[in-house]
Formats: structure tokens, sequence, C-alpha cells
């Protein structure tokens, strides 16, 4: 059906033709002496740290707030529960940049929580603290609807179980369906880390756009490409690159399918045991 | 005394189901499916909180109006229809789940309930590469190993196929004779029911139909068991005797004595064998030169008109009819032709009479070996 294969990878083509030229295009731009030098830059070593130390202190902020949170819609029934799910969402679904100026707001001088806090002497705005607040922001919500997800998909059974052999509630949460639902929860920390690493909008809203101050990887990329300063606004793009590859490929590791504990048994592994 | 009493509307189906049974043996919750019997059973396990709820089981009140216990405080045992073991942990850590949570003195130990339900071949395998027989009798195991004051159990076999019955089965026959703790047990198999149960509740659309000894339950004429296609009497009796050298065994049950084949055990052990009605006939006069073995004076107590050309009748065992209940299915013709009325003595002349716990003759310290 010749009709139909061309249909079918015609596009597939296009579109891992395009995504390689982009890669290749970028690599190709410097050459590799000038490519160390820009990765070796002290503006470049700066965004990886900050990059690195907000977006890991933003996950585990994340993961903090949200499985709980996930949980508790996977599990409880309470009123205007939709509504409330619909609320989490929102901040997956909004421009970045639109979330970025409510936090902002929220936390200015103006409003009353900007005022408690700078009452209490907590400057978040235009601080690397914005930068943690902002990837948080964003990355709580991926990580809510993955953990969710993740909770659902485990069979209430196993909780039941773990009641009636004496184990309180609190418990059976963190020795039994945490551990249950553990490669479906790493991946969507995963989800959620990818997320914090590549945050910009809500980040240069709320923390802003500062050289050696808030300058995230997606930052500096920005801020250099704005300044003229290609090489180093394509160093950064490539850790950002290297870190997004090996954060998929940790998802595809995480997401192979191991046999169902419930159901199929894989015959293979079944002969070799 | 195990007393529970739950009422209350769950969507749109009413629950008003209580009753009273002793705190010993199996229990079993009868019912078709949908009447409410796993409701119950959680309500007792208290994984749902029914709110008309009253719950005593011997001297502690576990459930009454205000008063709830939680499910992880109360001292229970739940085998669910899946085995729902933690696939995460070994077979091992599984087994000792609820053990380790125990405070105070373990009443049963680990060494017997691997022994008892034959787990020691099964240690070190991973949890998804059990069979379903192996994952229930696992969860068995764990479920015990709590040391639970009541075992419960949802139809832990009717996610199995026959095979795996047939080896679980043998397995809760030697749990209900070496073990103390009482049991419920749902089943919506009557043939289970009758191998394993001493107590009945009948269980219909959210109420309690019937309730007590299931001898009494399995012959009561207002009860649709009687009606059901192959009706059987379940008789419990000691060994009186054995004859070696033809393979029998004598039980004594109330108001005769049962020839049954192979040899039953020492003398004085409790048996329980099954007597399909459609395997008794009847006669005014004890036959002579047959070859049954069986014939036994009864009382007829009353009958039943199954079908067009079938008649149910019920008996009570023993000249004066205060023996054990048995059934007999015959024909209308024969029924007729022989002229029997309710209050008659006759002779019952059982064509087979077999074990309804085949397996219980196994020592109990030897596994089972797979069928």
């Amino acid at each position: 059906m010749p009709g139909l294969a061309l249909l079918v990878w015609v596009p597939l083509v296009a579109v891992v033709a395009t995504i390689l030229g982009a890669l290749g295009a970028l690599i190709a731009e410097l050459p590799p002496a000038s490519l160390i030098e820009a990765l070796a830059a002290p503006e470049t070593r700066f965004a990886v740290g900050l990059s690195l130390r907000a977006s890991l202190t933003a996950l585990g902020l994340a993961l903090l707030l949200g499985v709980p949170t996930a949980w508790l819609i996977a599990r409880r029934r309470f009123r205007g529960k939709a509504l409330v799910e619909t609320v989490l969402d929102l901040p997956m679904v909004t421009p970045p940049l639109v979330a970025g100026i409510g936090l902002m707001l929220l936390l200015g001088h103006e409003a009353p929580a900007g005022r408690a806090l700078s009452g209490l002497g907590v400057e978040i705005l235009f601080s690397p603290a914005g930068v943690i607040l902002a990837q948080t922001y964003i990355a709580t919500s991926v990580i809510v609807r993955a953990a969710r997800a993740a909770f659902g998909a485990v069979d209430r059974g196993y909780g039941d179980s773990a009641a009636t052999l004496g184990v309180p509630p609190f418990w059976r949460f963190l020795l039994v369906e945490i551990p249950i639902a553990g490669r479906a929860l790493m991946a969507a920390a995963v989800l959620g880390w990818a997320r914090a690493l590549g945050e910009f909008g809500a980040t240069l809203m709320v923390a802003g756009a500062t050289r050696l101050h808030t300058e995230t990887l997606p930052m500096a990329v920005y801020l250099n490409m704005a300044s003229g300063r290609i090489d180093i606004a394509i160093a950064c793009a490539l850790v950002l690159l290297a870190l997004a590859f090996a954060l998929l490929l940790a998802l595809r590791l995480l997401s192979a399918e191991k046999p169902d504990p419930l159901h199929d048994e894989d015959p293979h592994a079944r002969i070799a045991a | 005394m195990i007393e529970a009493a739950f009422s209350g509307r769950l969507g749109s189906f009413a629950l008003d189901a209580a009753f009273r049974v002793p705190a010993r043996g199996i229990t079993a919750l009868f019912g078709p499916s949908g009447c409410g019997k796993t409701t119950v059973l959680r309500g007792i396990a208290g994984l749902m909180r029914l709110p008309g709820g009253r719950l005593r089981v011997n001297e502690e009140v576990w459930q009454d109006g205000r008063r709830f216990v939680p499910p992880h405080r109360r001292a229970i045992g739940y085998v669910f229809q899946e085995a729902s073991l933690f696939p995460h942990l070994s077979v091992q850590s599984n087994l000792t789940f609820g053990l380790r949570r125990h405070r105070g003195p373990a009443q049963i130990g680990l060494e017997e309930v691997v022994d008892l339900l034959g787990i020691a071949p099964l240690f070190d395998r991973p949890v998804p590469l059990l069979s379903g027989g192996e994952r229930q009798r696992v969860a068995i195991g764990r479920a015990l190993l709590s040391q639970p004051r009541l075992l419960l159990m949802d139809e832990p076999l009717s996610a199995l196929d026959r095979m795996s019955k047939d080896e679980i089965l043998p397995y809760l026959e030697r749990l209900h004779a070496s073990l103390s703790i009482p049991v419920i047990y749902i089943s919506h198999d009557i043939a289970e029911v009758e191998r394993l149960a001493d107590t009945l509740v009948l269980m219909e659309a959210g109420r309690v139909r019937a309730q007590g000894p299931l001898a009494e339950l399995l012959a009561d004429p207002a009860l649709p068991l009687i009606h059901m296609p192959e009706p059987a009497a379940v008789l419990e009796g000691a060994v009186i005797g054995t004859d070696p050298d033809y393979g029998l065994s004598e039980i004594s049950v109330p108001g005769g004595s049962l020839v049954v084949p192979g040899n039953l055990g020492p003398l004085g052990m409790r048996r329980r064998v099954r007597v399909p009605a459609s395997d008794v006939s009847l006669g005014r006069h004890a036959p002579a030169d047959t070859t049954i073995l069986n014939a036994l004076p009864a009382r007829i107590e009353g009958a039943e008109q199954t079908s067009d050309h079938q008649v149910t009748v019920r008996l009570r065992l023993g000249e004066d009819g205060h023996g054990a209940a048995l059934l007999a299915r015959v024909s209308r013709k024969s029924w007729d032709r022989l002229a029997l009325r309710a209050g008659e003595t006759v002779v019952a002349r059982l064509k087979a009479v077999s074990l309804a716990d085949p397996a219980r003759d196994i020592a109990p310290s030897e596994p089972v070996p797979p069928p």
C-alpha cells in the first residue's frame, strides 16, 4: 500500500530530520575548541551550578508537596474535589509567563502576602529563592498529575491488606503505597525535574534575568543570545540538551515494563526461574 | 459469640444484615453475588464504616454507635479474593509482615504456618512468579501470622481455577482441624460450604435470610438450598471402627452409623460425609440381598415437590426420628406408589456416601503433595 506508506513515513522522516537538523546546527555552530572554552567560562559554570541547585531543591519541595497531594486526590473523596483538581492542573496549562506574573504580583510589596513575607525578612522576588519558587510552582503541578496516576494504578487492596495486618494509615502510605507506586513515582519525579530545569517564563517574571545572580541555564541562553555572546548561549543550550537526554533515558528505563505483579507473568522469566 | 448487625444504604443498595454466630469453627456467609456478603465482611474488618453498625467479637466491642475501632487495631486476619501480596517484598517478608507488627507473644508460629500451608518451597520465589494458588496460600499464612482472633476470608478460592481450588481446599480443612481461630468465610459455591462450614448465614439482597448449623439449614424446607439442582445432606460424626480387610470405616452420626470407604483415621476422629439427595432411595423394609452398605431407619419429616416428576423428601435418621437430617430425591411415581407420608418410618438406602473432606486423613505435619 504505497499510499499509506507515504502518508505515515514522510511525516516521520520530516519530524526526525527537523529535530536532528536543529540539534546538528547547534553543535556545528562552534568549533570544538571554542565550545570547550565556552563551557568552561565562569558564566556557564555559574548557570550550571545555579540550575542544578535550584532545580534539585525545587524537585525536593515539589515532591514533598505533590506526592501527598496526589495521594489525597487519588484515594479520598471530598467536597469540591473536581474543582481542586482543576485548580491543581492550572499551572501546567497556563503559559509560564502568565503564572509568573501572577506570582510576582502575589509576592510584590503591594500585596498582603508579599508584605507579610518581607515583614519576616524574606525576600523572594528577584533573588535565587525566586528561581526556586518559580520552578517548584511548575514542577509541583507536573508531579501531582503524574503521581496521581501512579497512586491510582496501585490496587486499593494493598492498603486494605496492610490495614488488616495492623499497619496504621501513615505507615501504610510509607511502607506499602509509595514502594508499590515506586517506579511510576520516580518517573513523575524525572518529569518534574525536567520541567524545573527548563523553566523560563515564570522564572523570568519572579526572579528576573540578572547575570550571575538569577542566571539559570535557560536564562543564560536568553541573556547571551540577546547580548551577542553566542558561544556561551550555545554551550548552555547544549548542557540543557545533554541533561534532557539523560532524563529521557532515565524515564525510559523507569517505564520499561517489568512483569505485572498482579496479572500477566512473563513466560520467559518463568522458564528462567 | 460474634454478634454483627449492619444496616444502611450504599447508593441504591440497602443493607440490613444481622447475625449471631459462635466464635469457633467456620461460619459461611453464603448467598448470590451482590447480596452484600463482602460489604458485611469489610464492615467486620473495619475497612468500611457502615453507619448503623454494631459489632461485638467475644467480649470486645469493635463498633457501636460512635465507637469504631479502626481496622489496624482489630485482631483480624483478612484473606482477599485476589491475593494481595505486596509485590515489592519477598515471600518471606510478606509472610512475616503482620507478625513483625504484633505485640506480645505469638500464638501461631512461623514454622507451624509454613508446615500447615506447605509454603517452605516458595520462600525464594519472587512474588510475581507464584501461581494463583500459591499466592493465596501465602496470603492465608500472612493473615494467620498476624495473630488474629478472627479470620475473615472473602471467597479466597473464587479467582482460582479448578485445579488450584483443589490444591487449596485441603489446606483450609487442615486449618479448620488444627487451629482454634474462628473463621468467617464468604462463598457463593455450595460445594465449598458443604466441605468447610459448621455454621451457615444465608444472605439474600442485603438481608440475612437464615442462620444456624449447616446440616439444619441444608435440609430446611423453607430455604432455597433444598431446591438447588443437587441438594445434599452433610453428616458429621466420629470414627467408631475400621475394617482394613475391606477398606471400610464406620462413622457414628446422630441416629445411626454409616459405612464409608477408606481408612478414615484413628477411632474418635471427627469426619464429615456428604450424602447427595439423588443417591438416597427409600423403602418400607430393610433390603435383603443388596450391594448397598448403608440402609438406615429414618422418619419422614416432610416432602417437597421439586419438579413435575420429582419429590425431595426430608428425613431424620433413627426410628424415633431425632437423628441427623437427610434428604432423598425420589420420583413422584415411587412416592405415590409407596404412599409415603410424613411421620412414617422408612429405610433410607444410601447408594453413595463420600467424605466431604477427603484430604483430612493426611497427617497435619506432612505437606500435601500438589495434585
